[in-house]
C-alpha cells in the first residue's frame, strides 16, 4: 500500500518538478498577460534555441559554455520576436482561440525544421553548472537546477505581478493585451510596447528552454514541444488570469503526480500523467459551474 | 461594422447559411457528390496499386473524422481539440467487442459509434459553459488524460478481462473484416460507402432544423437563446452527432489496419487533424475530405518525392499558418472584429 | 470566400492525381467487383458547390525491372569463394572488392522501417544502402548493382501493410532486406510467407523470432533483456530483480525473459512499464530503486534519449551504487556513453549482441570504413553494425548463387534460406538462415559498460550463452546442435 518511507524524497522530487510546471505555465501566462496570445509555440521555440545551444557546445571547438546558453536566450527571443512582430499583429482582429491557432501553426513548423537539422534518436544534452552540483535536504537529493527553476518562476511571477501593475509600460502591456486598437486610438505606443513583451517573453522562453534540459535529463524535442499542453494546465487552474494560483497549482501537481508514483496502489500510478488535466478540467468546470466563462477578444485584466 | 457574421466571413459564405432542400443549385450539388463518389468508387482503384487504395481508405476513414470536426467548428461555434481520443475509443470498442463476440462488423461498428456518442455527449455536458479558447483547451486536456489510459489499455489483442490483452505475444489475433470487403479494395470501396453514408447523416442535420439551429447558436449563442432555441440541447445533439461519427470511423480504422496501435493516438494528432481541418476549410463538409486526404496522402507523397516525413509537418503548419492569414486578412478587410 | 476554397479542392485533386499517376502498373491488382456492396443511399452534396475534385488519374505504367544479368562479368579478386567477400590477405572486402563501378540491371531489396520522432531505425537501413554503395563500387554483384528501397511505416499498422505491397508487387523488389520495424514482422510476416520471401531483419517484436521466414541480426529486446539480467545476477543482485521499459504495444514481451531468469534463479520480479518521453525521471528512478530494494537488479530497456533522462536521474540522486543496473541492447551506444557522467563508469551493464566497435577483426575493420566513407551522417554503433551486417549477408547469398544467376524473387530467397555459416568477427557465433520453424541466430551476446573519458562503450564480459529459457530458444539451441549451426558450427 502506502510506502511511508519513500513520501518525502517523491515530495521533494514532486516539487522539483513542480518548478518545471511552474516555470512553463508562468511563462506561458506571461506571455498571454502582456501580448493577449496564448503561445503554444513556447516550447517549440525553447528547443530550437536549446539545439542551438547543444550544437554550439557540441559541434564546435571555438564556443565556450556560456557563450552557447546566451545563444540559446537570443535564438529564442528572435524567433518569438519574428512571431510576434511578423505574424501576430496580423491576427489583432481574431478571437484568443485563432490567435493561439496561429503559435500552434508555427510550433509545427519548428518541430519540423528540427527534425530535419538534429537527430532525435540520439542520446542528447548537456548540463547546466547548476546542474551537476547537488545537496541533500533530509534524505533527499536536490541539483541547484532545480533550486534556480523554482527561484526563477517565483521571480518571473512576482517581478511580473509588479512590473504590470505598477510600472508604465505593464500598464500599456495590459491596455493592449486587453484591446490592441483602442489603446492605440488612446495613444498607446502599440507597436514598441508589442514588441518589447515579445521580446521579454522571448527571452524567457530561452531561458525556460535551458533549464528544462537540464531538469528533463536530455534535449528531446518532442517533449519540449508538446510539454507545453500539460503546462496549461496550472494556467487554466489560475483562469489564464492569476499568476499566484498558477504558480502554486503548478507545484501541487507536481507534487501529486510525484506522490502517486510512490504510492505502490498499482493502476493509479499508472495514470498519474492524468493529474494536471483532471485538475485543470475540473477546476474549469468548477469555475464554470453558474456562469459562461469565456473568453472574448479582451484578454482578462 | 457590416452585418456579416464573423464567422461566415471566415467561412467565406454568404449570410444565410442554410440552403433551400430541394432547389437547382443542390441537384447540382447531388450530382457532382455523385459523380465523385463514383468515381471514387469504381475508377480509381482500378487506375492504382494496393498501397495508394490502402492509403485512400486511410484518407476516407481520417475524412468522416475531420468532416465531423468542422462540422462542430464550423457549423457550431464549438472547438473541439480532443476528436483523435474519441477516435480511439471506437476503435478500442470495435476490437473489444469484436473479439468477445460473433456479432456481424456493422453492428460493432455502430456499437463503437453510439457509445462513442454517449461519452461524446457526457463530455459535452459540463462543457456547455466554456467557449472559444477555454472549450478548446479543456477538450485538448481531456483528450490528453484519455490518450494516458488508452497508452496504458492499448488495444485488445483477443485475450480476457477488460483490456482483452493475450500474455504471449504470440497469440494475439488481430480484428477480423466483414465478409463483404475481406479484401484491401473491397474495404475501400466499403469504407467509401460508409463515409457517404456518415456525411449524408451530417447535410441531412444541416439541412434541417439542427442545422437551423445551430447556425444560430453560432451566430449568437445569446440572440438564439433569445428566440427561443434551446441551446443546450441542440449544442449536446452536435457533440453527440460528431462523436457518432467518430466513432463510427474509429470502428472503420480498427478493421482496416486490424491491429492498430496506441501509437497512431498521440496528443500531437489532435494538433494535427485542427490544423488539416482549417486547411481543408470548415463551410462545407468538402473540406473533411480535403483534410482526410491531407493527411493521410501528403506524407505518402512526400515520401515518395524523397522528404523526410518531417516535412509533412512543417507543411501542415504553414498550411494552417497561410489560411489563418488569408482569413484574418479577410475579416480586416470586412471590418469585422472576432 | 470561393477562391481559398478552391485552392484547397484544388490541392486535394493535385494529391489525388499526385497518388495515382506515375505508379507502376499493378500486375497483381485486384479488380473484382465489390461482392454485395448496397446501393449507397442519396449523395446529397452538402450545402455549397466547389469544383468536385478530378479524380481521373494519367495511367503512367512503368516496366518493372528487367533483372537479367549483363554479358561482361569481372573475375572476383583471390581464388576463394566470393561469396566469403574476403581477399587474398583475409581482409574483408565489399562483395567483389574490384574497384570497378557496377553498371547493369540493379537488383532491388525492400526494407519496411519505422521511422517516428523519438524511434527512429533509419541508421540500420543506411547501413545497409551504404553497404551496398560500396559493394557496388566494386563491381556489384557480377556487374549487378544492389539497391535498397526503404519505405517508413510510420508505425502505422496501415501503412506498414501497404509498405511490403508496394515493395513487392509494385517496386519488384527480390528480398527483404534490414527492415527494422516494431510492426513489419507480425503485420507483414504471413504476407512474406506467402510470397515465398526469407527477411533478413533486424528484429524488434516477437514475431520476428517467431516466424520461419523471419530472421534476425540481432537479438531483440526480449532476448537482449534476459542477457542484461544474466548480467546483473551474475554481478551479485540479490533479492529482486525489476524489468523496466515503456509502454509501446507489445512491450510486455521485453520483461518475459527476465521474468523467466528470475522464476529460475529465485528472485523476486517485478516489470514496470513507464510512458514515453518520460519527463519525471527523477521520481521514476526512485520507483524503481524502491521497488528493487537495496543490492536488487535491474534492467532498463528505453531508447538513448529516454536512457540518459534515468541515467541523469540515477546520478543526481545518488542511487547509483544501491542496485545493480543492467541494460538491453538500445543503450550500447557512443552517445549514451558520452552524455553521462564518470559516476556511471563500468556500473551499466549493457548486454550487447555484437562485438565493440573498435574490435580488432576484418569485418569491424571493414563496418567502419563503409560507415565512414558511405554513411558518415550516421554514428558508429550496434545499429550501424546491424545495418551492415544484413547487407553484407544479402550480399554474401547473392554471390553464392554465382556468375549469370537469375535474380528472382525464387532464386535469391532460396539462396538466403540456403545460408548455414555466415561467420563475421562482428558476432560471437557464426550466423545461419536455414529452413526452421523459427529463427534465433544470434543468441550469443556480450556485456559492456560505459567509459565517459573515452565516449563510448568497453567490453566487460566476453561471449556469453543467452540462458535458454523459452521454448523459441529451446527449439533453437535443439536445431542447431543437431544441424551444426551457429555456436555447434563446424
Amino acid at each position: 500500500m502506502l510506502n511511508t518511507s519513500q513520501l518525502f524524497p517523491f515530495l521533494i522530487s514532486g516539487l522539483a518538478f513542480g518548478a518545471v510546471y511552474a516555470m512553463s505555465g508562468t511563462g506561458l501566462l506571461v506571455l498571454y498577460r502582456t501580448t493577449g496570445v496564448l503561445n503554444f509555440a513556447f516550447g517549440a521555440i525553447g528547443a530550437m534555441g536549446a539545439n542551438i545551444t547543444w550544437h554550439l557546445i557540441e559541434k564546435t571547438e571555438w564556443c565556450p559554455d556560456w557563450l552557447a546558453y546566451v545563444a540559446c536566450v537570443v535564438v529564442s527571443a528572435a524567433l518569438t520576436l519574428l512571431y510576434g512582430v511578423v505574424f501576430a499583429p496580423r491576427f489583432a482582429n481574431r478571437d484568443p482561440l485563432g490567435k493561439m491557432l496561429g503559435t500552434l501553426a508555427f510550433a509545427l513548423i519548428l518541430l519540423g525544421l528540427m527534425f530535419n537539422l538534429w537527430r532525435s534518436q540520439d542520446a542528447r544534452g548537456f548540463r547546466l553548472p547548476t546542474g551537476t552540483r547537488r545537496f541533500e535536504i533530509f534524505d533527499a537529493r536536490v541539483t541547484w537546477t532545480q533550486v534556480v527553476a523554482v527561484l526563477f518562476a517565483l521571480l518571473v511571477v512576482g517581478g511580473v505581478t509588479i512590473f504590470l501593475r505598477a510600472t508604465k509600460i505593464g500598464t500599456a502591456m495590459r491596455a493592449i493585451a486587453n484591446d490592441r486598437e483602442i489603446s492605440s486610438l488612446l495613444g498607446v505606443p502599440v507597436r514598441r510596447v508589442e514588441t518589447a513583451a515579445w521580446l521579454g517573453s522571448g527571452v524567457l522562453c530561452g531561458i525556460v528552454g535551458l533549464l528544462l534540459v537540464d531538469l528533463f535529463g536530455s534535449l528531446d524535442m518532442v517533449l519540449m514541444t508538446w510539454f507545453v499542453i500539460p503546462s496549461l494546465a496550472p494556467v487554466l487552474i489560475g483562469q489564464m488570469r492569476y499568476l499566484w494560483v498558477t504558480f502554486f497549482a503548478a507545484f501541487v501537481i507536481g507534487v501529486v503526480e510525484a506522490e502517486l508514483n510512490a504510492s505502490n496502489w498499482g493502476w493509479p500510478s499508472q495514470y498519474r500523467k492524468t493529474t494536471a488535466y483532471v485538475f485543470a478540467v475540473g477546476a474549469l468546470l468548477w469555475f464554470a459551474r453558474k456562469r459562461t466563462i469565456m473568453i472574448s477578444g479582451r484578454a482578462t485584466r | 461594422m457590416t452585418t456579416v457574421d464573423a464567422h461566415s466571413a471566415l467561412a467565406g459564405e454568404p449570410v444565410s447559411t442554410v440552403p433551400s432542400r430541394f432547389g437547382r443549385r443542390s441537384i447540382t450539388q447531388a450530382a457532382i457528390a455523385a459523380a465523385v463518389f463514383l468515381i471514387a468508387m469504381f475508377v480509381l482503384p482500378a487506375l492504382t496499386s494496393t498501397f495508394w487504395v490502402k492509403n485512400f481508405t486511410s484518407a476516407a476513414i481520417l475524412s468522416i473524422v475531420a468532416g465531423a470536426t468542422g462540422l462542430l467548428y464550423g457549423r457550431v461555434g464549438l472547438v473541439s481539440l480532443g476528436q483523435i481520443a474519441l477516435y480511439g475509443v471506437g476503435t478500442w470498442v470495435t476490437m473489444r467487442l469484436g473479439f468477445a463476440t460473433d456479432w456481424p462488423y456493422p453492428v460493432l461498428v455502430l456499437i463503437a459509434g453510439v457509445i462513442t456518442a454517449v461519452i461524446g455527449v457526457l463530455l459535452g455536458l459540463p462543457a456547455l459553459r466554456l467557449q472559444g479558447l477555454y472549450l478548446a483547451l479543456v477538450t485538448l486536456m481531456a483528450a490528453a488524460a484519455f490518450l494516458v489510459i488508452l497508452a496504458d489499455t492499448k488495444f485488445p489483442t483477443g485475450g480476457p478481462g477488460f483490456k482483452g490483452l493475450v500474455v504471449e505475444v504470440t497469440n494475439s489475433d488481430s480484428m477480423r473484416r466483414p465478409d463483404v470487403a475481406e479484401t484491401d479494395f473491397g474495404f475501400y470501396r466499403y469504407v467509401l460507402v460508409v463515409a457517404v453514408i456518415m456525411f449524408g447523416l451530417a447535410l441531412a442535420h444541416l439541412v434541417s432544423k439542427p442545422g437551423r439551429a445551430w447556425a444560430s447558436i453560432r451566430h449568437s449563442e445569446a440572440a438564439a437563446l433569445a428566440t427561443g432555441v434551446n441551446t443546450t440541447t441542440y449544442k449536446l445533439w452536435a457533440w453527440g452527432l460528431a462523436s457518432f461519427m467518430t466513432g463510427i470511423a474509429g470502428g472503420l480504422l480498427a478493421a482496416h489496419v486490424r491491429s492498430p496501435s496506441t501509437f497512431t493516438f498521440g496528443v500531437e494528432q489532435n494538433i494535427i487533424l485542427m490544423a488539416v481541418v482549417v486547411m481543408g476549410g470548415v463551410a462545407t463538409l468538402w473540406g473533411g475530405v480535403v483534410a482526410g486526404l491531407l493527411v493521410a496522402v501528403l506524407p505518402e507523397l512526400l515520401q515518395k518525392w524523397g522528404f523526410s516525413s518531417e516535412w509533412s509537418l512543417i507543411l501542415f503548419g504553414t498550411g494552417l499558418f497561410a489560411n489563418l492569414l488569408i482569413t484574418s486578412w479577410q475579416l480586416d478587410k470586412a471590418g469585422i472584429k472576432e | 470566400m470561393r477562391f481559398r476554397r478552391l485552392m484547397a479542392l484544388g490541392a486535394a485533386a493535385a494529391l489525388v492525381v499526385a497518388a495515382c499517376g506515375g505508379d507502376d502498373d499493378d500486375a497483381t491488382t485486384e479488380t473484382e467487383a465489390p461482392a454485395g456492396t448496397d446501393a449507397p443511399a442519396d449523395t446529397d452534396a452538402p450545402a455549397d458547390t466547389e469544383a468536385p475534385a478530378d479524380t481521373e488519374a494519367p495511367a503512367d505504367t512503368e516496366a518493372p525491372a528487367d533483372t537479367e544479368a549483363p554479358s561482361d562479368t569481372e573475375a572476383p579478386a583471390g581464388d576463394s569463394d566470393p561469396s566469403l567477400q574476403r581477399n587474398a590477405d583475409g581482409e574483408s572486402i565489399c562483395g567483389l572488392g574490384n574497384g570497378e563501378e557496377a553498371t547493369g540491371e540493379p537488383i532491388l531489396a525492400g526494407a519496411v522501417m519505422t521511422s517516428i520522432p523519438g524511434i527512429d531505425f533509419t541508421d540500420i537501413s543506411d547501413l545497409a544502402s551504404a553497404y551496398f554503395d560500396c559493394v557496388n563500387a566494386n563491381g556489384g554483384i557480377y556487374g549487378h548493382p544492389v539497391e535498397l528501397i526503404v519505405e517508413n511505416d510510420e508505425l502505422d499498422p496501415q501503412k506498414a501493410s501497404a509498405a511490403a505491397v508496394k515493395l513487392i508487387e509494385s517496386d519488384g523488389v527480390v528480398a527483404m532486406v534490414a527492415s527494422t520495424s516494431i510492426l513489419d514482422c507480425p503485420v507483414n510476416g504471413p504476407y512474406y510467407e506467402e510470397q515465398g520471401f526469407y527477411a533478413i531483419v533486424a528484429g524488434v517484436p516477437a514475431e520476428c523470432f517467431g516466424l520461419p521466414n523471419m530472421a534476425a541480426v540481432n537479438m531483440g529486446p526480449h532476448y537482449s533483456a534476459l542477457g542484461a539480467a544474466q548480467a546483473v545476477i551474475r554481478a551479485g543482485a540479490e533479492g529482486k530483480i525489476v524489468a523496466v521499459t515503456n509502454t509501446a504495444p507489445g512491450s510486455e514481451y521485453n520483461s518475459t525473459g527476465v521474468e523467466a531468469l528470475a522464476a529460475q534463479e529465485g528472485l523476486d520480479y517485478e516489470a514496470v512499464f513507464y510512458e514515453t518521453p518520460i519527463s519525471d525521471a527523477d521520481t521514476i528512478i526512485l520507483d524503481i530503486v524502491s521497488k528493487a530494494g537495496e543490492g536488487g537488479g535491474v534492467t532498463l530497456t528505453f531508447t538513448p534519449p529516454e536512457m540518459i533522462k534515468l541515467m541523469v536521474a540515477a546520478e543526481n540522486q545518488g542511487v547509483i551504487d544501491d542496485v545493480i543496473w543492467g541494460s538491453a541492447t538500445p543503450a550500447n551506444d557512443s552517445s549514451v556513453a558520452a552524455a553521462v557522467g564518470p559516476d556511471w563508469d563500468g556500473k551499466l551493464l549493457i548486454n550487447a549482441e555484437f562485438q565493440p566497435t573498435d574490435f580488432d577483426g576484418p569485418d569491424t575493420r571493414l563496418y567502419n570504413e563503409v560507415s565512414a566513407e558511405y554513411a558518415p551522417d550516421s554514428p558508429v554503433s550496434s545499429f550501424g553494425q546491424m545495418g551492415f551486417l544484413t547487407g553484407r549477408i544479402f550480399v554474401s547469398a547473392l554471390l553464392s548463387m554465382g556468375e549469370g544467376a537469375e535474380y528472382t524473387p525464387e532464386a535469391v530467397n532460396e539462396a538466403i534460406v540456403g545460408i548455414t555459416k555466415f561467420e563475421s568477427d562482428i558476432f560471437c557465433k557464426p550466423w545461419y538462415y536455414g529452413d526452421l520453424p523459427l529463427h534465433v541466430p544470434n543468441n550469443w551476446d556480450i556485456t559492456v559498460v560505459p567509459d565517459s573519458a573515452g565516449g563510448r562503450m568497453v567490453p566487460f564480459e566476453d561471449c556469453f550463452e543467452i540462458a535458454a529459457l523459452d521454448q523459441p530458444l529451446i527449439d533453437t539451441r535443439a536445431a542447431e546442435q543437431e544441424l551444426g549451426l551457429g555456436a555447434f558450427a563446424d
